[in-house]
């Protein structure tokens, strides 16, 4: 049994906990094999001092939800072992919060093209600087911020 | 008596009339004023029918536009023309003035050339197909002995310009349907050929007007449904519209062959398309439906054949708006797996039939 | 073995990747070996730009991500914010949201169904379809007065009443749509052409929907009957009786059968809700449009919501300012196509279309 940091309840009756960052994937384990199977979505939040990475847990066999946090400040584990859905969510997460995925099979950006400066939910993004994406060569995207450069 | 000699024989009055002796015009022993003179009669009558073939693609053109809005619950060209009617030309008009768009890295020659190798086959289907016949006129530009091989050899040069387009292009999609486009004309001629083959032992003749003849008691279609059956699919599948599309497949290889064709070539594929409809329509009627025969003399053949045309034409269309499209694994078993096998067994019961009571047809 | 594949992009400009979709597929022949879906074609980055707003103004993000069903993607944005404030919703707007939101699931369901026959070569059916949706559009048109992006549920409530005439107009689309559908669906049923191509395509297991986090009528079609209508209700669906189609198979003829009788039930879900409409308040009078844009809110919500796509809902977290400080949508159509390369490889090239519009994805959802 992996301990949990806090507990507590979400505005629409979810359980809400917090686990250290060292447990996650331990604890994610447990959870899975608890009946936990589906894996609805990874978030990243900034809260300025810190990151916060939030799993939302759906088991369809007996329909409860759990919501798990965890506080890191760059790195946590990758569910992908776990959730193959995981993929796609991490990477978004990496993409757009910045956070790193540890064992992730493939840490690119997802939406934002490869080459992208700065995270967009980060909350100091600056976000009067444009970037401009550019067809290159070999039919990858190229991120300037000349909108002149590239293809 | 021919069209040929007809219109010959007319242009020879006229210069007569004229008091013109151009016919007899010989130069050092030879009668080259009567080749002039046949080369021009050639000419006309090869425009004649040219023209009419390319007034009855933009009749099934605008047909097909109206038919599938009707059946789409749409309205249909309407703007240009009475009811929409000039829509095709005002489309040819548009497309002359697109620019050329030829890729960088394309084959260009062959780019250019396969349009025209599509098309070129199809316009000269045309001058084979026995029309009718007015009192002892033959209402066929040519007539010799061998038509039906013609008509064949042109209906399988004319998919071969799909797969040159398609290979030229230097495109994926391109490419693979090419490949599709080559995988279906190896699939379906084989069958295509072996039916013709029985229609030609029940004949006992190459020549198209022949076979007309042949089936003026009984058409072809009773004694060879299965041949009908398979010669009908094997067409379907060479003018490639649904549910046998695949070479240009639009939703998953964006129009495949014809992907980087842009203005007036494509243009010309799409009429070659239609021009390839209306081609195969009359080769149906004719090899088994008896062509230009019909039940009352006094009307003429031309209208029985028109009929029996637009009968398939229809059932062409229909199939071209109502199905879907097939696999590329299930459309080549239907091909070899049952087309072939039906088409040989069709052979042996036409080669009986001919042993037996052969002269009866 | 290596140097016989040919690499081709499947979009993002294709005919048939119902958007901005690219699939890097690599091909042997007419097999797919592998397939690499590539997404972000169409990323707006709705997330950042609801947290630069007020509450309610997140609302015309939430209407552009699902464009096709913006009625959904509303009702999942309300029922979060209104949890996260504990605002009351008067019973009839509750009602008014579930009858829009149904209806809206047909309108959706039959584009799908459209641009299905589309990718599988069938162009007459689309137009059927387009004709169907029309009627509902046209009352969406006269209820809310827009035809596609509403921005019409408010947060306790919803903007204005169900008029006499509307309701004349869905009992009116009621009474033969069904019969029109059938109609329809024949085309594709009785198709020999048709079912063989679907049957045993695309194929789904259940352990992969699960594990990829499959929702909606493609989990149903992989075997699990899971409706978040059914299992978790919101609003009054507890109060309405509909069954949730489910077929074993998880191909692309399974998702076909599931949607086409996911909209029947829709169809029953509002013929019984024209039956059940209380009179009363269509929004909270505490919070009328100006008061808007004063909430604040503490705290987190996330309510899953049942969108033509799958599950739909929105994390909101906020930090006690007029403004959400994150806002996560969690998006059926991106989870969905998660599991592109699970259903593709080993099928062909015509199978590739046939996959890909089963999933139904919408790609300003997807992308957001």
């Amino acid at each position: 049994m992996i301990p949990i940091e806090s507990e507590g309840t979400s505005k629409d009756g979810t359980r809400t906990v917090y686990v250290a960052k060292e447990n996650i994937l331990a604890f994610m384990k447990e959870r899975k094999d608890e009946g936990f199977d589906v894996l609805l979505m990874i978030t990243g939040i900034d809260y300025k001092d810190h990151l916060e990475v939030v799993y939302h847990l759906l088991s369809t066999t007996n329909g409860n939800r759990l919501v798990v946090k965890t506080k890191t400040d760059e790195e946590v584990d990758s569910m992908t072992g776990l959730w193959a859905g995981a993929n796609w969510h991490e990477r978004e997460t990496w993409d757009l919060v910045g956070i790193k995925f540890k064992g992730h099979p493939n840490l690119k950006r997802l939406l934002l093209a490869e080459g992208w400066v700065g995270h967009p939910l980060r909350k100091d993004y600056p976000l009067d600087k444009k970037q401009f994406v550019n067809l290159g060569e070999d039919g990858e995207d190229r991120v300037s911020f000349d909108p002149r450069e590239g293809y | 008596m021919d069209l040929f000699y007809f219109i010959l024989s007319i242009l020879y009055g006229i210069l007569k009339f004229l008091h013109i002796n151009f016919i007899p015009f010989n130069w050092g022993g030879y009668p080259v004023g009567e080749w002039i003179a046949w080369a021009i009669v050639g000419l006309v009558e090869v425009i004649i029918v040219f023209a009419l073939s390319m007034l009855l693609v933009v009749i099934l053109v605008y047909v097909f536009r109206k038919y599938m809005a009707d059946l789409q619950n749409r309205i249909g060209p309407n703007r240009v023309g009475p009811w929409g009617s000039l829509q095709l030309i005002a489309d040819v008009f548009k497309l002359i003035q697109k620019q050329d768009l030829i890729p960088s890295r394309a084959d260009r020659i062959a780019f250019k050339l396969a349009p025209y190798i599509v098309f070129t086959p199809v316009a000269l289907g045309f001058v084979l197909i026995p029309f009718g016949n007015i009192s002892i006129l033959n209402l066929m530009v040519l007539n010799f002995p061998y038509t039906v091989l013609f008509l064949i050899a042109f209906m399988i040069i004319s998919p071969l310009g799909e797969i040159i387009g398609g290979l030229s292009s230097h495109n994926k999609f391109s490419l693979y349907g090419a490949l599709r486009s080559a995988a279906q004309d190896i699939g379906y001629e084989v069958p295509m050929m072996i039916s013709v083959i029985s229609v030609i032992i029940l004949a006992g003749s190459y020549s198209a007007n022949s076979i007309v003849y042949a089936q003026r008691n009984i058409p072809f279609i009773i004694p060879e449904v299965l041949g009908f059956f398979v010669f009908f699919f094997a067409m379907i599948a060479k003018q490639s519209i649904p549910p046998f599309d695949l070479p240009e497949s639009g939703s998953e290889l964006v129009s495949g062959y014809s992907t980087e064709y842009s203005g007036m070539r494509y243009g010309i594929f799409y009429m070659a398309n239609f021009g390839f409809m209306a081609l195969t329509s009359f080769v149906v009627a004719t090899l088994y439906l008896g062509g230009w025969e019909g039940p009352f003399p006094f009307i003429p053949g031309l209208f029985w054949l028109l009929i029996k045309a637009a009968i398939f034409m229809v059932i062409f269309l229909l199939s071209w708006i109502a199905l879907g499209r097939v696999r590329i694994d299930q459309f080549l078993n239907l091909g070899w797996k049952y087309l072939l096998p039906l088409s040989i067994i069709n052979l042996l019961i036409s080669a009986g039939l001919a042993l037996t009571v052969g002269g009866w047809f | 073995m290596e140097d016989k594949l040919i690499e081709v992009n499947f979009g993002p400009q294709h005919p048939s990747t119902h958007g901005v979709l690219r699939i890097k597929v690599r091909l042997d022949g007419e097999y797919i070996v592998d397939a690499y879906p590539v997404i972000g074609y169409l990323h707006r980055n709705a997330e950042k730009l609801a947290e630069m707003g007020y509450y309610p103004k997140a609302m015309i993000y939430v209407d552009r991500l699902d464009y096709v069903a913006s009625l959904n993607g509303e009702l999942g944005y309300v029922l979060s914010a209104e949890k996260l404030m504990d605002i009351q919703v008067p019973e009839r707007a509750q009602w008014i949201r579930m009858m829009l939101v149904e209806l809206n699931r047909v309108a959706s369901h039959l584009i799908w169904f459209g641009t299905h026959g589309l990718d599988m070569g069938m162009l007459t059916p689309f137009f059927y379809c387009f004709r169907e949706r029309e009627r509902i559009l046209r009352i969406f048109d006269e209820v809310t007065g827009s035809r596609l992006l509403y921005n019409y549920f408010a947060i306790g409530g919803v903007y204005s009443d169900v008029t006499p005439k509307a309701i004349e107009m869905i009992r009116e689309f009621t009474g033969n749509f069904v019969t029109k559908l059938e109609e329809i669906e024949g085309i594709f049923k009785k198709n020999y052409i048709y079912v063989k191509r679907t049957t045993g395509v695309g194929k789904l297991s259940l352990e992969d929907a699960l594990s990829y986090g499959v929702t909606g009528p493609m989990l149903r079609a992989s075997g699990k009957s899971w409706d978040l209508r059914k299992n978790q209700p919101y609003l009054f669906y507890k109060d309405i009786n509909f069954d949730v189609p489910t077929r074993p198979e998880g191909d692309v003829y399974a998702r076909f059968l599931v949607r086409l009788e996911e909209m029947k039930q829709s169809i029953k879900i509002v013929e019984q809700i024209l039956t059940k409409l209380p009179e009363g308040d269509f929004y909270n009078k505490k919070y009328a449009k100006p008061m808007l844009i004063r909430l604040k809110a503490n705290g987190e919500s996330y309510v899953p919501t049942e969108s033509p796509k799958g599950e739909f809902g929105i994390y909101l977290v906020g930090d006690g300012s007029t403004m959400p400080y994150r806002f996560r949508i969690r998006s059926p159509s991106f989870a969905n196509l998660s599991a592109t390369p699970v259903m593709l490889k080993g099928y062909k090239i015509a199978d590739l279309t046939a996959t890909v519009s089963s999933m139904d994805p919408v790609f300003g959802e997807v992308d957001r």
